[in-house]
Parts: C-alpha cells; structure tokens; sequence
C-alpha cells in the first residue's frame, strides 16, 4: 500500500510539470485570441494575423481557422484558403471551415472549388440551408436550372415562408418554363414582402 | 567588415523586399493593375514566380493567359486556360480563350473537341451550332515539267557494236487532285479525296538482230515514239483526337497507273508485227499516324505498309515540329523516315520550315534527300510510287488565309536517277547506264472552309 502511495505521490510529480505548461500554454492561448479579437474590432488584421502567428501550432483547429478568416479580411485570399484547407484536414466533418474556405475561393474565381465545398458540407447535413441556397445559386448563375431546382425545392420544403428560397423557386422554375408553379410562387413572395420588384417583375413576364 | 554588414543587410532587404512582394495581396494588386493597363510582360513577370510560390488561382491564370494570348504566344496561353477552368469548369470567357488558342497555335482538332462543352451561348457566338457533316474542301493541280529528253539527247544508242538499246523517260503532265473534308463527331473527323496523274512518256526502242546462217535475219525495230501514263488516286484519312493534344490517323492511298507501250516484235502471219502491251500498276500505302503536341513542340510519326509490283516494304517515320514563337508564325520541322523498300540506304531526312511575312501569308521551304523510291510523306498524302529513284527533293511554297478560303502556291524540284539499257554484241551482255534528270512541280491549292 505504501509502495502504491509512494509510486501515485511520483507520477504525480511528473506530471505536473506538464499540467502547469499546459495551463500556461492555455493561458498564453487565450491571451492571443483576445488580442486578435480587438486587433479585429479595430480593423488591424495583420497586428491580429502577428499575434496568433506567435502561438502558432499547425495542428491547431481553431488556430487554423481563426488564421483563415483573418487573412481573408486582410485580403490574402491564397493565404486564407491554405489556413483554412489545414483547418478542414484536422477536422474534416466540420463544416464551419468549409463555410470559411468558400470565402477566399470565390474571391479568387474558384467556382468549382467553391461548389464542392458546398456539396461536401451537404454530404455531411443534407438540409443544411445556406449550402443549398447559395449551390442554388451557383447553378442558376450557370444556367443549370435542373440542378438548381432541387436546391431550393429542398430549402422551401423545410421554410416555406423564407423569402430567399422561395423568390429562387419561383425563378428557377419559371427559366425551367413552368410558368403556372413560377406564378404561384411569385404570389407567395408578395405574401412574405408585399411589392417586392423582383416578384412583380417575374409575375409581368408571365403576363 | 563593415563592407560586408552592409552587403548582408542590402541582401537581408532584398530578401525581405521579395518575400513581401510575393503574397497574394500584391501579386493579385499587381497583376490587376498591369491587366488593366494591358502591360503583358509586366503581368506575366509577377504571375510567373508567384505560380511558383503557389499563389494560384482563377483570376491570375486569367490575367497570364490573356498576357500570353495579347502577346501572341498561343501556345502558351493554353496551359494557363486549362488550369483556369480547372478552378472553374464553366467559365465561358476562360473556354473562349482557350477556344481561340487552340485555333492559332494549329490544334484544330483540341479546339473541336471542346464544342460539347461549350454552353448554348458561346456556341452561337463561335458559330458551331449547326453541325456540318461536310466542313470543306480541298483542291489542288499543277503541272509537271521534266529537263528528262534533254538529259538523253546525244546518247548513242543505236550505233554498232551496240544490237538493243531501250530507253523510256518521262515528258510533261498534269496532277489534279479534289477532296471534301468530313466531321463525324467533335473528335472524329475524315478527308477524302481523288487525284489523277496525267504524264506522257517517250519510249525508244532499239534492236538490230544479228544474222543467223542458213535463216532470213529479221528486220531492225526502231520505235521512238510517246505513250501516255494515267494514274488514278484514292486518299482518306481519318483524324481521331484521341486526348488532348494527341491525334491519331489511319490512312490509306491507293493508286492505280494503266499505260501502253512497245514491248517487242511478234511473228505475225506477214511477218513480224509490232507487240504493245497494257500495263496496270497498283499500290497501296496503308497506316497509322500521330501528332502529340507539347508546348512549343508538336512530335508527329507514322508506320505504313507499302504494297506495290516490287513487293511489299514497310516505312516507320519520326519527327517533331518546333514553333520557337509559341505560335504558328515561325517553325522548324525534321522529319526522319525509314524504308525496307531500300536495304542499301533506307533513311530518308526531310527538313522543313516555314515563317509568316505578312499578316496572311506564309512561305515555307523544305529539302529532302534520300532515296525516295516507294517512300510515301505526310500520312501518304504525297507518294513517291514511280519506277525513277529519287535523290534529292528541294520545295518551295506560300500560302494565303483569307476568310475562309485558304491559296496555296508549291514548287517542287526533284533530282531522279534512272538507267538506260544497251546489249552489245552476244557475249559482253547488257549494260544499264544511270543518267539523271530533274522535275519541277508547280501545284496551286484551294482550301474552302465552309
């Protein structure tokens, strides 16, 4: 029993040390966040890339992503997107990196790259909204209204009285040349913001 | 030391200097302002290191492909409207460009093999959405003149101790050739043609037979006289672009000379008569071509089976074409070719090249030497199925674009080897004798895009 005492007392001294470093590191960690935030708040984006990159580790999550979102507001598109790349490649199941990535991408005319970044967040939450509308988007933008449609059919499914989806919708079909469902759905988008131009300029052309 | 520690810190300012001018913020900056004031060179000498430090995205391979394609350097371009699309695959600007590019750097067949791609609205704009089974047409015809009589005149062949002298060489003639050129589908296209040889042939004849005791010697033949050579020609080829930049063809050329000549006395019912004969001679030249474009260089070869009166042989050739300027306007082009035809000397080098001088004329040159005898060149378009060896070939051509009709002017003048044959008297046997004589062949083209 004593010997027992003896060996928890000695593996206890051991590892504190490293308890306390952890500690330290989380405190220093902690440190540099909050400064980003106010160098952030400030709009002084490299002050707030400096502090993070002296506490820097490359595997990192938050780091990672913290590093890509900063170097997108400073303008660093290709700096942002490798940040948030190793962000997505620690945790590839979480999808707020890949919200992240798509910032840069599209900045730098990365479309496809942008589209399966949306296609994978919808891999991993099928009913995800923003991924649907904004690939919605991106199909309409390419005149793929097939591949459109079930973007934003899944969206007003799950909101109906969501202006976005259901003002897309009603697009979308209408450049599919379903004109009776296009002016249902305009109509609807009078109900949800009553004189929206957009609307009433789909509802003239089916007149 | 203190030299020193201001070189190190002119070096360390430099470094740091290119490191900052190396982020995306300002190569992106950069490049944008020398897009927009159509400074070429200046956006390619930021583009290019930043590509090599992994800045690399849509909108800077746009701006370095248009840098590329403003400057004219075609080829070029293509790499970086490539790896444009790859960032995103429906940008019909970047399929445009590329488009263009493929067009003027002579890769026709990379270009319509795009149109399926291309959206509804780059379609009408490039005009490829009606598709045309029949895309053009080609013709070409010229006359051939030949110095041959003039190298003969003054050989003795009819004078004691000889008894046979025999001695055919070619006089003028007429090439024409007419073909359509067929679309199967974006990657399959075809040509097909038909030509015709038109040449008129002097022959000699010469024999003096010696008197047998005891028998009426029989009389002396003399013909000197011209029979007409007719060949009829079959060509097709097919182009399929098997990936990109890479095109094979299968081809065929199947020709077929009928002529009539002296061959000898008969005995007849009166007396000897004279004996002419029909002559048909059918060749075939069946195979398989590539073109495999790289850059600045496009590597092309081919293998084919010649099947003729001689036999069979089999001809394997290798070259590459180098367009030093990244376009069509300047290129270097060797061709190596092998033939079983001839064991004794079977490689043949032809070298051309050609350059553009004015904004739609082109002139090229080109020499070749080897045996051509059974040779075949440029897919067997041109054959050389004549019984005359040649030795040397030396061309000369221009070519004009217009809209879409395409002119062209070739010269060609041949150096041939051929013998004339002589038999003195019994005993010291027939002797053939080599004598050369040159051709010059003056060919016009019209090529009709519809």
């Amino acid at each position: 029993m004593e010997i027992l005492k003896k060996t928890i007392v000695t593996v206890a001294l051991y590892l504190l040390p490293a308890v306390i470093v952890n500690a330290q590191d989380a405190k220093v960690l902690q440190a540099a966040f909050s400064s980003s935030y106010t160098h952030e708040a400030n709009a002084e984006y490299s002050k707030a890339i400096e502090t993070l990159k002296g506490v820097y580790t490359a595997d990192s999550y938050e780091l990672n992503l913290r590093l890509g979102w900063l170097h997108y507001l400073s303008g660093l598109f290709t700096e942002s997107s490798t940040y948030y790349n190793k962000a997505i490649s620690l945790m590839p199941y979480a999808i707020e990196a890949r919200f992240g990535v798509v910032y840069p991408e599209a900045a730098l005319g990365n479309w496809d790259k942008v589209k399966n970044h949306y296609l994978e967040i919808l891999k991993v939450d099928g009913s995800n909204t923003l991924a649907n509308y904004r690939l919605g988007l991106i199909y309409y933008g390419k005149e793929d209204y097939n591949a459109a449609i079930k973007c934003f059919e899944k969206n007003v499914n799950l909101y109906p009285f969501d202006y976005d989806s259901v003002l897309m919708f009603a697009w979308t079909n209408f450049k599919l040349g379903k004109t009776r469902e296009a002016k249902v759905l305009f109509n609807k988008v009078l109900l949800i913001k009553p004189g929206d131009t957009s609307a009433i300029d789909g509802l003239s052309l089916i007149k | 030391m203190r030299r020193i520690l201001l070189i190190a810190v002119f070096f360390g300012f430099l470094a740091a200097k290119g490191q900052d001018t190396l982020n995306f913020a300002a190569i992106d900056q950069k490049t944008y302002d020398l897009y927009l004031k159509a400074d070429w060179k200046g956006v390619l000498r930021y583009a290019k290191p930043a590509f090599k430090k992994d800045i690399d995205y849509f909108y800077l391979r746009m701006r370095a492909g248009i840098a590329y394609y403003s400057l004219g350097k075609f080829m070029k371009a293509i790499p970086h409207f490539k790896k444009a699309l790859s960032f995103n695959a429906d940008d019909a600007l970047a399929m445009e460009y590329l488009y263009y590019s493929y067009l003027f750097s002579g890769r026709t067949a990379d270009a319509l093999a795009m149109t399926n791609e291309l959206p509804q609205s780059l379609k009408e704009k490039l005009g490829l959405v009606k598709k045309k089974f029949i895309t053009g047409t080609y013709a070409e015809a010229g006359p051939i003149i030949t110095d041959a009589a003039d190298e003969i005149d003054g050989i003795d062949l009819n004078s004691e101790p000889d008894i046979h002298g025999e001695v055919e060489t070619p006089e003028s003639g007429l090439y024409v050739h007419a073909g359509l050129f067929l679309r199967f589908s974006p990657k399959v296209s075809s040509y097909q043609g038909f030509g015709n040889v038109g040449q008129d042939v002097m022959q000699y004849f010469y024999n003096r037979p010696l008197a047998t005791p005891g028998l009426p010697t029989p009389p002396t033949v003399e013909i000197n006289e011209t029979y007409k050579l007719k060949q009829n020609e079959y060509y097709g080829s097919v182009s399929w672009r098997a990936a990109n930049g890479l095109t094979i063809s299968p081809f065929l050329h199947a020709a077929s000379a009928t002529y009539k000549k002296f061959v000898g006395l008969s005995p007849g019912k009166r007396g000897p008569i004279n004996n002419y004969a029909e002559f048909r001679r059918n060749c075939l030249y069946a195979g398989i071509g590539f073109r495999k474009f790289a850059g600045p260089l496009s590597f092309n070869g081919n293998a084919m089976m010649i099947k003729n009166p001689d036999g069979r042989s089999l001809q394997v050739g290798l070259g590459f074409t180098w367009y030093p300027l990244n376009n069509t306007k300047m290129y270097l082009s060797p061709f190596w070719s092998t033939t079983s035809a001839n064991a004794e000397d079977p490689n043949i080098i032809d070298v051309s090249a050609g350059i553009q001088v004015f904004k739609r004329v082109w002139v090229d040159g080109g020499y070749t030497f080897g045996a051509l005898q059974n040779y075949a060149e440029n897919n067997a378009f041109l054959i050389y199925n004549s019984s005359d060896r040649i030795i040397n070939k030396i061309r000369a051509g221009m070519l004009f674009i217009t809209g879409k009709f395409e002119f062209s002017l070739r010269w060609q003048f041949t150096v041939h080897e051929d013998n004339y044959l002589t038999v003195l008297v019994p005993g010291d046997g027939q002797v053939e004798v080599p004598f050369k004589y040159n051709n010059q062949n003056i060919i016009g083209g019209i090529k009709w895009k519809f």
